[in-house]
């Protein structure tokens, strides 16, 4: 009797944990959900700390109707070569998401076909999918543990596994289980370990410089992503910063990213 | 009993006269080399092919196309992926560019352009999980932007962010090394030969915008390909083309097919000498063991065990030899692979990147089969008569000599040589080399065999004639030496048989490569109405060559000293292969000259009215065209006919209003207008300008001026006339270095065939040679008879084969050969030749008998007459 009642406690402590874990999950996701940003980003990539290459491109994102999805674009502006270049990423329920790719060199706009949008987001380490924002509801959390918080931040944190829910979110990440790292005092998220589609770690992500937004929102001003196999990295770093302004929604065209702003 | 007979019949046999037996060994094993060789060749070549088409098919179940000009990319992509059962369409740009190196345009690779955003649902370039571009914001945005293997990268020195040269639409361009391509099948196609670029910028470098070359279809699961094949028929029409991976290659296979079986059929000819070699050793072996057989049937051996016994002492000898030859085969088939791949390239503008002949064990069995076979078959007349003895009648003392052939036999010889002799002529004049070439081989090895027997037949009358006429007088020792050869009829009628197959075989390729020679001078001797070529960097003869964008011809209009057309453009000319009647052509689109002298030489031809009919072609607004001979005769069709050729609109009709001379391609080729052509196909580029030299100008100094501004900005080939017929002719040589090398291969077998049995003469005829030498006959003297002997033999052989086989070479090269190759050859015997040829029957039979000889002077008196 007193083993059943064991079990019976152990599993409702387990699945609360899971409750709790996506609830922390949404929390962290609600915190930086803002209907619209814009930036100037300068993106540095690099092998062993050593930057290698360094790209500035304009940033916007505006959030949907439905709350959750985004529309993302970014519109290089340097080095020479690759200015006017454009990225677009239209989010819609489903994982039916949209990438295109401008060339202004050619002139034309090309599709980025579904199943590549686990492959290197313009030759960082940053993914398509790392690009646009996961959301909490395509993964299925458990809660690990609580500990010290990795990457050097300060405090403790929610030590979360997150799994995507389909085989579909699986294929187009390419991730196979990300470890989230949410901090306690301020419920955001600030560090994650992807791993791949053969279940081995494949890159740490680390989400920091945190700065407060209108409407208790937060943002983060930096994002660096480390890959394990050949020790590259990548860092977002987040400009010039505004957020709640009006974007129009033709920015987020197929059709307008041809145009400079 | 049954044991001790066979081997009575075959190892002892083969022991007890194992110098001849070695010989006919090796004459099977070289005769089985050589055709092996060509077969490994070729076969390896179908391979290369097929392993492209396979690497660069990756998953997709069908391939799109519509020739050489493409199609609207747009329009039929839409089209393709309406269409029920497809799941994924990838759009394709195929081109071919010459690399640049620091002194010449080196080599060629094939660059494919796709859409490497979405290629994934199509086929895999990387054998791990590495990102094969370092920079994709870079690379999508440059067209300067190529992927190679890395295997080619080693090779050339090169590494990412390297630059190299490529010959584009503008010319030559500089182009940036922005990823490698690791092991995969892929990157292994071409023999490595490739380059991969984004679909854009492929379309802008090889000026095709807005057009696609190709489109790669993967199937939904479970969907029936020929239903979706119909599907798409019906929806894009005919101008397309809707084929399997495994059917691309075919038509590039249909073209090479006709060369390929014309080189087997020269080195199967080789292993007629592994025939008669053992024909003769088992016929010699038949009447010089006459007693020997008799007794044994006389004991109660079967005629089958008799049978038997015979025709396995050919086989082991076929076996042994074709084992032998196999092996060497597979070693001499890479000695000679780089030779014949120039060959085949030059023929055929193609770039073989073969680096080894794959040995297939198949094929190695088929061959010592083959050996075997062609042993077993040639002794089985011998084995046959030695069935026949009659124990009696063999036992009778002198019934073992070699006897002058029966009267019958003689007869049967010369009238099957006559029947075959006159039989091939015909079967090549009325069968369609093409279609059916079995008939066309059959007519082939009639035309072999048929001159060899009755040459046989009639060098035995001969010697018998030149005997009588020099009679005792004239030269007792040349006549000892004639009197020599008619004892010995077998003999002579094998070294005939042998002298003839070498004569026939240097007739065939004298022929060929003289008539090969003299049609392309009469067609590289026609006067054209431009002064000077101006093109990209490669192969100028070739219709691969780079295509450049029409607004250079602006450029060299401006260059001072040349001709402005009155169109106002510079005349340029567009080169494309098409499918038209299911074989593969060329079509070349030429713009009007614009005066009437320009269109009355735009062509060879023999019309008396050209010129008319050229300016009707410019003028009419429906599509005319002329017509090579090649083409007329191949589609069977005449002046005056439609022929539908395939545009991506449609069908389009076309009348032939003349015809012409050339031999741009072997399919033959249809000439029409330019503009008309550009209209229908949406291709404005060309292949070629044709610059006309202002009058007064001097062509040489026009031409450095195009050399010094144009042609060195964008690396382009200025040549002159003379230069272009140059070109013509160093092409033509090295496309015929593998057929004169076959021949030598050939000539050297017979050189040996005939030591085998020069040498078999002389140790039969052992005590008479030691009795001449007894009754005083000086070394010197016995020399000049064996050489009068054997020089007879071959000048007599050379003059016969000749006479017999010329009237049929002539068919054999106008008909035969015309038909296989699409060209229209102009018979040219070269008189020289026919002093070659009999110098080379004395030297073939005078070499061949210097080992005998040696052999024959130096017998001790009292050994030779032991001898029995």
């Amino acid at each position: 009797m007193n083993r059943i009642l064991i079990l019976i406690s152990l599993l409702i402590g387990s699945l609360a944990h899971a409750e709790d874990a996506t609830e922390i999950a949404k929390k962290a996701e609600e915190l930086v959900r803002l209907p619209t940003m814009t930036a100037i980003v300068t993106s540095k990539h690099g092998t062993e700390g050593k930057v290698e290459k360094t790209k500035v491109f304009n940033y916007w994102r505006k959030l949907q109707n439905d709350r959750l999805h985004n529309f993302t674009l970014t519109q290089f502006i340097e080095p020479a070569d690759i200015k006017g270049e454009a990225v677009l990423i239209q989010e819609y329920a489903e994982n039916q998401n949209n990438m295109f790719l401008y060339l202004p060199t050619f002139r034309k706009t090309r599709r980025i076909e579904g199943y590549d949008q686990g492959k290197s987001f313009m030759g960082t380490v940053f993914s398509y999918s790392d690009v646009a924002s996961a959301h909490y509801v395509n993964y299925k959390y458990s809660y690990t543990k609580k500990e010290r918080c990795p990457g050097g931040e300060v405090g403790e944190c929610h030590m979360l596994t997150a799994i995507p829910k389909t085989e579909d979110i699986k294929k187009r990440t390419h991730y196979s289980k990300v470890i989230q790292w949410v901090r306690i005092t301020d419920g955001l998220l600030v560090y994650e370990d992807v791993y791949d589609l053969d279940g081995k770690l494949e890159k740490h992500i680390q989400i920091s410089k945190f700065t407060k937004v209108s409407g208790g929102k937060w943002f983060a001003l930096e994002v660096r992503a480390d890959r394990l196999n050949d020790k590259k990295f990548s860092v977002f770093e987040y400009k010039s910063l505004k957020v709640g302004a009006e974007i129009s929604d033709s920015v987020f065209r197929e059709e307008g990213m041809s145009a400079s702003r | 009993m049954n044991f001790t007979v066979i081997k009575f019949l075959t190892i002892r046999q083969l022991r007890a006269r194992w110098p001849q037996a070695m010989l006919t060994i090796v004459g099977v094993a070289g005769g089985v080399c050589l055709h092996l060789s060509v077969k490994m060749i070729n076969r390896s070549v179908l391979d290369f092919f097929q392993h492209n088409v396979e690497s660069i098919a990756g998953q997709a179940s069908l391939f799109v196309s519509a020739g050489e000009s493409g199609f609207n990319e747009k329009e039929v992509t839409e089209k393709v992926q309406k269409i029920k059962g497809i799941n994924f369409v990838a759009p394709v740009i195929e081109s071919r560019a010459y690399l640049y190196t620091d002194d010449h345009a080196a080599e060629s690779l094939m660059i494919f352009g796709v859409d490497l955003l979405k290629e994934k649902g199509v086929r895999s370039y990387r054998s791990n999980n590495e990102e094969i571009i370092d920079d994709p914001l870079e690379f999508f945005n440059q067209p300067d932007s190529l992927i190679i293997p890395r295997s080619l990268a080693l090779r050339l020195h090169l590494e990412v962010n390297s630059k190299i040269r490529l010959s584009t639409t503008l010319g030559s361009k500089t182009f940036t090394v922005r990823g490698l391509l690791d092991d995969s099948p892929f990157a292994k196609a071409f023999g490595g030969g490739i380059g991969l670029m984004d679909i854009n910028g492929a379309q802008f470098t090889f000026g095709k915008e807005d057009k696609l070359d190709r489109l790669d279809l993967v199937l939904e699961k479970d969907q029936n390909v020929e239903d979706v094949i119909l599907r798409l028929r019906s929806e894009l029409g005919p101008g397309f083309t809707v084929e399997r991976p495994a059917n691309r290659s075919e038509a590039t296979e249909r073209t090479i097919h006709s060369y390929q079986f014309l080189l087997e059929f020269l080195a199967s000819l080789a292993l007629i000498v592994g025939l008669i070699l053992v024909y003769t050793m088992i016929s010699r072996f038949v009447i010089e063991r006459r007693q020997e057989i008799g007794t044994y049937r006389a004991l109660g051996a079967t005629r089958g065990l008799i049978l038997f016994g015979c025709v396995s002492q050919g086989l082991v000898q076929g076996f042994l030899g074709g084992m032998l030859g196999a092996f060497v085969a597979i070693h001499f088939a890479n000695f000679i692979l780089a030779s014949v791949l120039q060959s085949y390239s030059d023929q055929f503008d193609m770039v073989l990147n073969v680096d080894h002949v794959s040995v297939s064990w198949k094929l190695l069995v088929m061959s010592v089969a083959e050996g075997s076979f062609v042993a077993g078959v040639a002794a089985l007349i011998p084995a046959l008569r030695a069935m026949d003895v009659s124990p009696v009648e063999a036992l009778r003392k002198g019934s073992g000599s070699l006897q002058m052939p029966s009267v019958w036999l003689g007869r049967v010889q010369i009238y099957l040589g006559l029947i075959l002799a006159i039989a091939a002529p015909i079967g090549m004049y009325f069968v369609n080399g093409n279609t059916h070439l079995s008939l066309n081989f059959a007519s082939q090895i009639a035309f072999v065999f048929g001159t060899i027997l009755v040459v046989s037949f009639l060098s035995a009358r001969f010697i018998r004639l030149l005997a009588q006429w020099i009679g005792w007088d004239v030269s007792r020792l040349w006549r000892l030496g004639l009197e020599n050869i008619l004892r010995n009829p077998i003999l002579a009628m094998q070294n005939s048989a042998i002298i003839s197959i070498g004569v026939v075989i240097i007739c065939i390729v004298q022929g060929s490569v003289g008539s090969f020679r003299y049609s392309f001078a009469q067609w590289g001797e026609r006067k054209v109405y431009w002064d000077l070529d101006v093109t990209a960097v490669g192969d100028v003869l070739s219709h691969k060559l780079q295509p450049l964008r029409s607004s250079i011809g602006d450029e060299i209009l401006a260059i001072e000293g040349v001709e402005t057309p009155p169109s106002g453009k510079l005349l340029g000319i567009r080169k494309i292969k098409m499918p038209v009647d299911g074989r593969e052509i060329l079509v070349e689109a030429i713009d009007d000259p614009g005066t009437q002298e320009g269109r009355d030489i735009l062509l060879q031809s023999e019309d008396t009215e050209f010129g008319k009919h050229v300016f009707e072609m410019y003028q009419a607004n429906e599509l005319l065209v002329l017509a090579s001979e090649g083409f007329l005769r191949q589609s069977h069709k005449k002046i005056g006919d439609h022929v539908k050729i395939p545009s991506p609109s449609g069908d389009i009709d076309a009348r032939i209003v003349s015809a012409v001379n050339d031999f741009l391609f072997p399919g033959g080729t249809l000439y029409l207008d330019r503009k008309k052509y550009e209209s229908i196909w949406k291709d404005a580029l060309v292949s070629s300008f044709g610059v006309k030299v202002k009058k007064g100008a001097d062509v040489e100094t026009v031409r450095k001026s195009i050399d010094g501004t144009v042609a060195r900005q964008r690396d382009l080939m200025v040549l002159s006339t003379q230069e272009v017929k140059n070109l013509v002719y160093s092409k033509l040589n090295s496309g015929l270095t593998y057929l004169e090398s076959l021949k030598f291969a050939v000539v050297i077998l017979i050189a040996i065939s005939l030591i085998n049995t020069f040498l078999v003469t002389i140790i039969d005829r052992n005590r008479e040679l030691g009795m001449m030498r007894a009754v005083g006959t000086s070394r010197r003297q016995l020399t000049f008879i064996l050489l009068s002997e054997y020089i007879t033999q071959g000048v007599i052989c050379a003059l016969l084969a000749m006479a017999v086989s010329l009237p049929t070479l002539y068919v054999f090269i106008r008909y035969s050969v015309s038909n296989l190759l699409g060209w229209n050859l102009i018979f040219h015997y070269p008189f020289l030749s026919l002093l070659e040829i009999t110098i080379a029957g004395i030297l073939m039979a005078a070499v061949a008998g210097l080992l005998p000889i040696l052999h024959a002077t130096r017998i001790e008196i009292r050994e030779a007459l032991r001898y029995e």
